[in-house]
């Protein structure tokens, strides 16, 4: 595959799932903080792509999705970019750190920096750090997302390869 | 395409998950020793719009320059926002908090409620003859 | 290669989550500069925080400005300008500016008040002792030496013209009642001007002025002083996120004698000090009207001082005789933050 098209594609998928997965109720109430599935597509394109086309993967899923959304350029969707920034930033790094690693430990630290980075920014938009207090809770639930982001974004990797190689 | 075989799951990630899960764990279970408190801080707009005890059991509006932003009600040592004219209600959904250092926030409305313990502050001046 | 990659690669992240933290650091409260001391015959605290970075130089020179100030404005130092103008035998007498304004209000607000304030008792402030800090040197003078010092006295009797001053019939000025708020505006003044969006109080013996709120979105939480209780005893709260607050009362310089207490603040009648209140605390824009109104709702009484307090615009906590607290609906509006 072309590289337009390829990433279009993930662009298309991640907002789709980024619509889809504002409809699973997510338990924590802290505006702008959500699941972070579709992240997944960005997991997926980690371990075969540089890191300008990851920046530009998550500038292209924060600006679709933020329109389909109707939140593109409210303050949640700063809050947003610049988590998923920091993510990609971090995962990519740590992709190139720590090589015996799998997919997931890459994908966690991607979900708990950005939420680490949200919080922050949430923290300067209301004036308080009282909101800091959650800020545990929703790291147990960018452990759970992170994981299962991999995992899935790992099968796929596996299928789509072997398809590839046929 | 190089690289597709990487693994999903190795030894690493197993002690990593494992670290982080216990720092977590411990972080809340640290966070929720805290005890009962007896006031809540109301800011709007960043500024302390008022500060209610939770003893007394009341209901009462929140306005920001003469509009109406919610509804917020005290009852047995909690509170809450019981309505609120934004959009996505989290605020509302939040539900009781009655723990020291709990929070409501809703960032449509600009209004956070947190909790504070019994002590009060003591003053930063004073002023005498 | 791949090493270099990696290395970069990191400092760049490490810069990123830097800017982060820097913003978030330069975001959070200001860090007050907090200097305290003797000065204008009492104790005094400055908190000043400015982002121009230079809260010391600042604060140095409101030090400074005020020994400068109790150099014009003390009556009981020699060489001041006030010392001066009270030994002056009734010439005219040109004086610094500030002396000239202070003075001018003084007479208006007496005028307002129907002389129950007045700054000339200065020699009835000396016959009882009360200008000086030792509890030694306060007294009950009889009867025909205060009728005799009270000859001396009279708000009418200060005289202006172009941008002199002249005293008649022996008057002494003490601007006591008056002195440490007109202080207080000149400092606040002074912050302002460096910084208009720095932040801090100024405390000059209790009479305090707010440069700007805490952490520039929170208000002062501030005590009322219990007039009976102890010093860190506090009768009450207000929140100041600007304004000026002063507090009149009978419980610093005071003697009692046969069971009864005569304190620093005189009726211009009779020369004794009144039985109203045992504190006033004001609340207003400006720390010479603060600290004026209290004094001269001590001599003035309960239902003066609700009608000044209308005119002026005076927000008042009133400790009675009785030990009752009485506030005025302007005052509610500091009960809460």
């Amino acid at each position: 595959m072309n590289k337009i098209p390829l990433y279009g594609l993930l662009i298309a998928v991640g907002s789709a799932i980024y619509v889809f997965e504002s409809f699973i109720p997510f338990p924590i109430p802290i505006p702008g903080a959500r699941w972070g599935f579709s992240n997944m597509v960005i997991v997926y394109a980690l371990p075969f792509t540089s890191l300008p086309w990851l920046l530009a993967l998550v500038l292209g899923k924060a600006i679709v999705g933020g329109l389909i959304s109707g939140r593109f350029l409210g303050p949640t969707f700063l809050m947003g970019l610049l988590g998923s920034v920091s993510s990609v930033l971090l995962m990519y790094t740590s992709l190139k750190t720590f090589k015996k690693s799998g997919l997931i430990l890459h994908s966690v630290i991607g979900a708990l920096s950005n939420n680490v980075v949200q919080v922050l920014i949430g923290a300067q938009i209301v004036s308080s750090w009282v909101i800091i207090g959650y800020l545990p809770y929703m790291e147990i639930l960018a452990t759970l997302s992170g994981s299962a982001n991999a995992v899935i974004a790992g099968i796929l990797l596996r299928r789509v390869s072997k398809g590839a190689r046929t | 395409m190089r690289n597709l075989s990487s693994k999903i799951f190795s030894r690493t990630d197993f002690w990593f998950l494992t670290i982080v899960c216990a720092v977590l764990l411990s972080w809340i279970v640290i966070s929720n020793i805290s005890p009962h408190a007896s006031k809540a801080v109301i800011l709007v707009h960043g500024k302390i719009y008022k500060v209610v005890s939770l003893d007394k059991n009341a209901l009462f509006n929140i306005k920001w320059k003469d509009i109406h932003l919610m509804t917020v009600q005290t009852k047995n040592g909690s509170i809450r926002v019981k309505e609120s004219t934004c959009k996505n209600k989290i605020c509302v959904r939040t539900g009781w908090i009655s723990k020291d250092g709990q929070s409501i926030v809703c960032v449509p409305n600009r209004v956070i409620i947190y909790t504070k313990g019994a002590k009060q502050a003591p003053y930063d001046l004073m002023t005498y003859q | 290669m791949r090493k270099t990659r990696v290395v970069i690669l990191s400092i760049f992240t490490l810069a990123l989550v830097g800017v982060v933290l820097v913003t978030v650091i330069l975001k959070r409260p200001p860090q007050y500069y907090i200097q305290q001391g003797i000065a204008f015959g009492t104790d005094v605290k400055f908190a000043y925080a400015t982002k121009k970075r230079n809260a010391k130089i600042v604060v140095d020179a409101m030090f400074d400005e005020l020994k400068k100030l109790d150099n014009i404005f003390n009556p009981y130092r020699e060489k001041s300008e006030l010392y001066k103008l009270n030994h002056s035998n009734g010439k005219w007498m040109k004086v610094d500016p500030r002396l000239f304004n202070v003075l001018k209000y003084s007479t208006d607000f007496s005028k307002e008040t129907n002389g129950e304030f007045d700054p000339t008792l200065g020699k009835v402030v000396v016959l009882w002792g009360f200008n000086t800090d030792d509890p030694n040197k306060w007294r009950l003078p009889q009867p025909s030496e205060i009728s005799g010092a009270l000859k001396h006295t009279g708000y009418k009797y200060v005289e202006f013209k172009g941008n002199k001053v002249r005293l008649l019939n022996g008057v002494w000025i003490d601007l006591g009642a008056i002195a440490k708020g007109y202080a207080v505006d000149v400092l606040l003044k002074m912050a302002k001007m460096n910084d208009p969006s720095s932040s801090g109080y100024v405390d000059i013996g209790g009479d305090i002025g707010i440069i700007g709120p805490k952490y520039g979105n929170q208000p002062w939480k501030i005590g009322i002083r219990n007039p009976r209780g102890t010093i860190n005893d506090a009768i009450a709260h207000v929140y100041l996120y600007k304004g000026t607050i002063a507090t009149s009362g009978d419980y610093e310089r005071f003697i009692i004698k046969n069971g009864k207490r005569y304190y620093h603040i005189f009726d211009p009648k009779t020369g004794y000090s009144p039985n109203n209140f045992e504190s006033i605390t004001t609340i207003s824009t400006s720390g010479i009207l603060s600290d004026a109104f209290g004094t001269a709702a001590m001599v003035g009484g309960m239902e003066k001082t609700q009608k000044w307090s209308k005119g002026l615009g005076v927000a008042y906590l009133i400790v009675d005789e009785k030990g009752h607290v009485e506030t005025n609906s302007l005052w509610k509006n500091y009960e809460e933050p």
